[in-house]
């Protein structure tokens, strides 16, 4: 009687201790580290800065790119206020961008390299151009 | 003894309940298989990158530019942005101009307007030429606003933002065209007013390149003139006074 008294008084230690230990390992698994005061790593992210200012981006045609019909498009995006003249050396074309600052027209070309200049004029005079040379060519190579 | 075996199968049982616990929360390791794949998937993407690498490698181009230099095999061009491109001429490519029909490698001169198709290798950074075509120089394309309109000579000085004043020479060529409502409208010399913003394009006189004989000129009287644009008489135009009443005109020679 004695014997089991003692066996079983270390058997309950052992329980007891593994319980411990279970709750001890639970606890550092579900502990999150809070930062003390020093360690505190401020990430300073750059303040997103509402560009206001007048821009002009032209997406079509792409500089120095070959066009294989008489025909180009042009096409891009500036302030909604703005007015866009396209010019190249024969020929012109004075476009309003829609509501959103998107404008599309068709210009014509003439053979070899065109130059086409871009400019967008804001209502207060300030201006933003853009240049492209498109070549027109049907030969393959 | 019973309750000896009980507890010794409740403490063997729980040990194995908790080992399978704490076995879930460890992080999982990827397994071998997971790591072949994930390499062979890498290896593709670099092979696959690679190969669009080189397709896109050339790439059909076309240059406009002015040439600053020539040999039998190469012309550097200088484009209207200032940038440099070399172009490599080979037997294969073909030269034309609308002025010489023998248009050749040996014409092409320093400070000539050349257009080039070819193909360009994006590595090298070089078009190796197919056509080379003698191009006209471009004209001037101006933005300012009206300083002044002589309309005794028909000509307009226009201020433009760098400071700069140029004077415009309007002639029976020259279209004049008007953006009112929307709208592009024909107008003329007559209807030029100061402090109009206009876009000229026009070609500097050879015997004075300050004056420009106006190809087509372009007002938009209802936007505002820039601020950048500094419409005050300058010092030169001031005629200055004798102070006896008497101005005084300066010489032109």
């Amino acid at each position: 009687m004695k014997q089991e008294r003692v066996f079983l008084s270390f058997i309950m230690v052992l329980i007891g201790l593994v319980v411990a230990g279970a709750a001890f390992f639970f606890y550092q698994a579900t502990k999150q580290s809070t930062p003390t005061k020093d360690n505190i790593i401020v990430n300073i992210s750059p303040t997103p800065i509402t560009d206001s200012r007048f821009f002009l981006k032209v997406f079509n045609p792409k500089d120095e790119s070959l066009a294989d019909r008489k025909t180009i498009t042009i096409s891009g995006i500036t302030t909604p206020d703005a007015t866009v003249v396209i010019l190249t050396t024969s020929t012109h074309e004075i476009v309003k961008p829609s509501s959103q600052g998107n404008f599309t027209t068709n210009i014509t070309i003439d053979d070899g390299a065109n130059y086409i200049k871009i400019w967008a004029i804001a209502p207060n005079g300030e201006i933003e151009t853009v240049e492209r040379i498109v070549s027109y060519t049907t030969e393959d190579f | 003894m019973k309750k000896i075996i009980i507890f010794t199968i409740l403490f063997m049982l729980f040990v194995q309940i908790s080992r399978d616990s704490f076995a879930q929360k460890t992080t999982k390791t990827p397994t071998p298989t997971s790591i072949d794949i994930s390499d062979q998937i890498d290896e593709l993407k670099s092979k696959i990158a690679s190969k669009v690498a080189q397709l896109n490698l050339v790439e059909k181009r076309g240059f406009y530019g002015t040439v600053t230099d020539a040999s039998d095999t190469q012309i550097t061009l200088q484009t209207v942005g200032g940038d440099i491109r070399f172009v490599d001429v080979d037997e294969l490519t073909k030269f034309s101009s609308d002025s010489n029909d023998s248009f050749g490698i040996s014409d092409v001169k320093k400070g000539m307007s050349l257009g080039v198709i070819g193909l360009f290798n994006k590595q090298s950074q070089r078009l190796q030429a197919r056509l080379v075509e003698e191009e006209d120089a471009l004209p001037n394309f101006f933005y300012g606003a009206v300083y002044s309109v002589d309309n005794d000579n028909f000509t307009l000085t226009i201020a433009k933002e760098n400071g700069a004043r140029n004077v415009i020479d309007v002639e029976s060529i020259t279209k004049t065209y008007s953006f009112t409502s929307d709208e592009l409208v024909k107008s003329g010399f007559s209807k030029i007013k100061e402090t109009t913003p206009v876009i000229v394009i026009g070609f500097s006189q050879k015997e004075d390149k300050n004056i420009t004989l106006g190809s087509r000129i372009f007002l938009f009287p209802e936007i505002s003139v820039s601020a950048k644009i500094n419409l005050n008489p300058s010092q030169e135009d001031v005629t200055p006074s004798t102070g006896s009443g008497k101005k005084l005109v300066p010489i032109i020679k």
